[in-house]
């Protein structure tokens, strides 16, 4: 077997060669892209690594070089650092079609790209063959950390869980059907294509959480917050499917179940601490303060509970269809033309749950009107209070309530006296839902 | 203690007399109407408390009779059926205010919508709003818990 590295930084390339002749393989090194191509048109190599900045003769130009005389190289890029293909207009899928195998980040071990080399582990797990089954190759958005790894530890693993060791490389630490060896101090990974099925085992598990008196309430919130960010951001970035929006049920029989037994709100949030969580750490805590509203109403039932648990978790599903550059801004940065787009999401968003049968009507009119006011200013319809769906002005108010709560970065309680105290807020939302909030977070009377 | 006055419209017999029957315990009366107009008809003549209404019907569809009894300011409470393919007449039924809504064939959790509609219908006729003041004294009482 014969390397050929192609890189400036003669140091490097010079541990990388003593490395690959550690296992009994000659490596040429060379410092310009002109050099590696005449040197790939005089002899046979089985593998090609090049730095991605290679001059004189740059590195796409000798890939395509490779590609064009359909030589069977397996061509290896490496990068001095993340974002350096996009900042030279190229992308993974770019690299892929001329051939690339596989793509590293520096620093990287010398005996690591050896590896990489003698396992022919690429880009696209299909069609390599693994030298051992406990490594995988992926991009950071085809990984999902895992957020409460005390619960995959302490039970049977229903997905193969990774660590991220470097590059593109992740080493599979707990197999699929076994239990966790012992304490893993790294972070946890699994595979994103495996969400759903992780979602389905956290729903299971969550569950079972609940009427334990063992767990304590904080804890069992971490983890139903958990399940619903992961379920979020499946349901947001991948769509939804009928899978998914019975787990979506489930989640919120799960939420329900929690409020139920657990009473006292303020020990159920002594863990929150998130000072800026994204959007979809949002979505939850609307759906939570949706379902605190909901069940410390006099007409309560189970049914209008999950209505407005799912309704808060989909209400905006419909933004991710708008221009990002749009739905990034806050409201009052907006122009006249970007707020008129902006307020066409509940329609974009009902449009996206009607490919669903499973979702009942319900949960699309709270999706269509959640951004109605009781004043009449609101959007899309500018319906006033008898006309807006009563379980819609649940979520109106854990919307506005969680924006607060976000925006201000206070502890929810104090969140909580500002929202009540700022008299706007009596124009827009029904005064009965605003005491059923606070009603939430008043401790139990004994 | 008195229930209320339930209307349901359908242009389905079947569909109807299934209802009556299923509700019977819950509302002190019940009416059919098996179109808009003829429920238009007895809304004009009896006291009715909450209405469950088909969408899509001959004649007058449900969202023309619940535009009509907005236009007459008739705030009861109205719930709709529908089952898939009505999209397009139920965003429009959102417009003037729907109580609720239920999905044909299963209309799962009709009992617990007719007896919340019919207590709102029932006491919908008085609303007193209370001032700003009022609301924001209430809102302090409560808060005050909070601090213990």
């Amino acid at each position: 077997m014969t390397v050929i590295i192609c890189d400036a930084n003669f140091s490097f390339t010079l541990s990388v060669a003593k490395a690959f002749e550690g296992q009994g393989i000659s490596c040429v090194q060379v410092g310009t892209g002109k050099e590696c191509q005449l040197k790939i048109f005089q002899g046979k190599f089985d593998a090609l690594i090049i730095d991605i900045n290679t001059q004189s003769h740059s590195a796409v130009e000798v890939i395509k070089y490779v590609k064009a005389h359909k030589l069977k190289t397996r061509i290896i890029v490496t990068l001095e650092k993340a974002g350096q293909l996009e900042a030279m207009d190229l992308n993974v899928e770019t690299l892929k079609r001329l051939g690339v195998y596989n793509m590293v980040t520096k620093p990287i071990d010398p005996e690591q790209l050896v590896k990489l080399v003698l396992t022919k582990i690429g880009f696209d797990s299909d069609q390599t063959v693994y030298a051992n089954e406990e490594e995988i190759v992926a991009n950071a958005d085809e990984m999902c950390l895992l957020e409460t790894p005390e619960i995959v530890i302490e039970n049977i693993a229903i997905l193969d869980y990774y660590v991220h060791t470097t590059g593109y490389i992740y080493h599979r630490v707990i197999k699929r059907g076994e239990k966790a060896a012992g304490q893993i101090d790294q972070k946890i990974f699994y595979k994103a294509k495996d969400r759903t099925l992780f979602i389905q085992f956290m729903n299971k598990i969550v569950g079972k959480m609940t009427p334990d008196e063992e767990i304590k309430p904080e804890d069992k919130f971490i983890n139903l917050k958990s399940l619903a960010d992961t379920y979020i951001t499946e349901s947001y970035t991948n769509g939804l499917n009928p899978k998914l929006v019975e787990e979506g049920k489930k989640l919120c029989q799960n939420m329900f179940a929690l409020l139920d037994k657990e009473k006292r709100l303020k020990e159920l949030m002594k863990m929150y601490q998130e000072k800026t969580p994204h959007h979809f750490a949002e979505l939850f805590l609307v759906s939570f303060f949706s379902t605190i509203i909901a069940k410390s109403l006099d007409w309560n039932s189970q049914r209008t509970t999950e209505m407005v648990a799912l309704g808060g978790l989909l209400h905006d599903i419909g933004l991710y269809r708008l221009n990002p550059e749009i739905t990034r801004k806050l409201r009052a940065d907006m122009t006249i033309e970007e707020e008129e787009i902006f307020k066409t999401h509940p329609l974009e968003s009902v449009k996206i749950l009607r490919e669903m049968t499973q979702i009942a009507e319900p949960v699309a009119q709270i999706v269509y009107q959640h951004h109605e006011t009781i004043n009449g200013e609101g959007f899309p319809n500018q319906l006033s209070s008898v006309r807006i769906y009563p379980l819609a002005k649940i979520v109106s108010v854990a919307d506005a309530f969680t924006s607060l709560l976000i925006q201000s970065q206070k502890p929810p309680i104090e969140a909580l006296k500002m929202f009540v105290q700022n008299r706007q807020n009596i124009e827009r939302y029904d005064a009965n839902l605003i005491k059923s909030l606070i009603t939430g977070f008043v401790k139990e009377s004994k | 203690m008195k229930k209320g006055n339930l209307l349901l419209v359908d242009d389905e017999a079947l569909l109807l007399k299934r209802l009556k029957a299923n509700l019977e315990d819950y509302a002190d009366s019940i009416f059919l109407a098996s179109d808009g107009i003829e429920a238009l008809e007895v809304l004009s003549k009896e006291s009715i408390h909450c209405v469950i209404c088909d969408i899509n019907m001959p004649r007058m569809n449900g969202v023309e009779v619940i535009k009509k009894l907005r236009e007459q300011a008739n705030n009861v409470p109205f719930v709709f059926y529908t089952g898939h393919g009505n999209n397009e007449l139920m965003l429009e039924a959102a417009k003037y205010g729907a109580f609720d809504f239920l999905n044909k064939p299963s209309l799962d959790g009709i009992e617990e919508v007719v007896e919340r509609g019919l207590k709102m219908g029932s006491t919908n006729s008085i609303i007193n709003a209370d001032s700003d003041a009022e609301i924001m004294s209430e809102y302090q009482k409560l808060l005050k818990s909070l601090d213990v």
